[in-house]
């Protein structure tokens, strides 16, 4: 982990799990030296953990967090609130304090936490450390309540650590109207709601089974068809060859309303295709009849024109398995609408 | 005689990368949304700014994203973010700042790893 240098606010590595054989860290900004403690990796990734928790709260950076926590810095210097700590004469120790308490959670020993925590840590879910550090129980719920517009329920849980603070936010992303409308990306998406592109694409799928709208399905030989600033072309066989759109999700959209499946593929998202080219994009599609696998068509964007196709407008367009990142990236959030309470 | 304040001193250095080179992705909250994929401008130990193209609207300050992914060649890290700065950039772009809390210590390992190769690169 990065911890904050007391002395000159740098970022100074520094591996718990392994200490450092004994030997000094010094930070390479100020020189300032540091003597780590080697900490079992169960107990290192426990302070992590905590860590995590106590920088999203206060809204410090990790290093910060790991600083404070370790007692070489008050969450004020952190915050720009206090002054800046005097020098230390001696190495300090990168190590918790000794009179905090044990890690264990036993409740046995001295200490003086929230006895509403008592609960939690007997039943081994927050450590008597952990309970120290958090406070009051009904105050830190609270800030959770506060800020992360959490149900009271997930703050409580969080609180007493039976369920992680990303983990509850992660649950409330779900269900919740996005906080901050902040990142409803619709970008002119040609087709606004789920519920619209779903009945498109059963009217498309319909229609192609009644063999009406030829005149202006995208199915037609060799026809393009205008939907929305989206093109879908196919060869004289009725196979799509080419999809073009403004952006990579309407031609991702544009594909799955077209392709005659007996069931509509449904069109998750787009993500980047290869490491740092953001000309290509993946866009990941599920078939709903095999949902054991995503699927995925490559999105290019054409340099001069700015428009984005799908296939090479000859051989037909075949969406192939989705790479084991997309399948990461997506499996939770086509699933998202049941699993969230 | 220089005086260096605390917001002077904690900045931390900061990694550049050529447009395209590193991406974050913000997966969307619900399936009809779209997830979000932004050039990284730089990362550091402790944050990362990136840029949204336009017509993106801009998350607000303080909001904390759960679950994003950050890709640079091929090192990818994953963890949550907490919004700090957004600012309107060029060519109607908005530039944002946060926090980075890496997911677990694997990443907070892959983090130092690519830190200290960018710092050998240069």
């Amino acid at each position: 982990m990065f911890i904050r240098c007391a002395k000159c606010h740098g970022s100074v590595w520094l591996d718990l799990a392994r200490g450092s054989l004994d030997a000094l860290l010094t930070c390479e900004g100020c020189g300032q030296a540091y003597k780590p403690q080697r900490w079992s990796s169960d107990a290192a990734e426990e302070f992590r953990q905590n860590a995590h928790i106590f920088a999203i709260e206060n809204g410090i950076d990790m290093p910060g967090a790991f600083s404070v926590l370790l007692g070489l810095m008050t969450l004020g210097q952190v915050l720009d609130v206090g002054a800046a700590p005097a020098p230390p004469s001696a190495p300090r120790s990168a190590s918790m304090p000794e009179d905090v308490g044990d890690t264990t959670g036993s409740p046995a020993v001295k200490i003086d936490y929230d006895p509403a925590f008592l609960p939690a840590v007997e039943a081994g879910s927050l450590t008597a450390r952990q309970a120290l550090e958090r406070g009051d129980r009904e105050s830190f719920a609270q800030r959770l309540i506060d800020r992360h517009k959490m149900s009271e329920e997930l703050a409580y849980l969080v609180a007493d650590n039976r369920m992680s603070l990303l983990a509850a936010i992660r649950s409330q992303e779900g269900r919740e109207e996005l906080r901050a409308s902040t990142i409803d990306v619709r970008m002119g998406t040609a087709i606004p709601t789920a519920q619209l592109r779903r009945a498109l694409a059963w009217m498309l799928f319909v229609a192609v089974i009644l063999g009406a709208g030829a005149g202006w399905l995208y199915l037609g030989q060799d026809r393009d068809a205008p939907l929305d600033n989206v093109t879908v072309q196919t060869d004289n066989k009725g196979r799509i060859v080419q999809v073009e759109g403004p952006d990579p999700r309407s031609v991702l959209e544009a594909y799955c309303a077209a392709r005659r499946t007996r069931e509509p593929l449904v069109p998750l998202g787009v993500m980047p295709a290869t490491m740092g080219n953001l000309r290509v994009r993946v866009g990941v599609l599920r078939d709903p009849l095999n949902k054991d696998r995503l699927l995925a068509i490559s999105i290019r964007r054409d340099r001069d024109a700015s428009r984005w196709f799908a296939g090479d407008g000859r051989a037909e367009l075949h969406a192939l398995r989705a790479p084991d990142a997309a399948t990461d990236a997506f499996t939770g959030l086509a699933e998202a609408p049941k699993d969230t309470p | 005689m220089s005086v260096t304040t605390e917001r002077q001193r904690r900045r931390d250095r900061r990694f550049r990368f050529r447009d395209g080179s590193a991406t974050i992705l913000i997966p969307a909250h619900r399936p009809d949304e779209h997830p979000i994929e932004a050039a990284v401008i730089d990362l550091s130990v402790a944050g990362i700014s990136f840029e949204l193209e336009p017509n993106v609207p801009g998350p607000e300050v303080d909001t904390v994203f759960g679950s994003v992914t950050i890709r640079v060649g091929m090192c990818v890290l994953e963890g949550g973010i907490r919004i700090k700065n957004v600012v309107l950039a060029g060519g109607r772009r908005i530039r944002v700042g946060a926090l980075f809390y890496p997911d677990s210590g694997v990443y907070e390992n892959r983090l130092m790893a690519l830190i200290s190769g960018l710092s050998v690169g240069g």
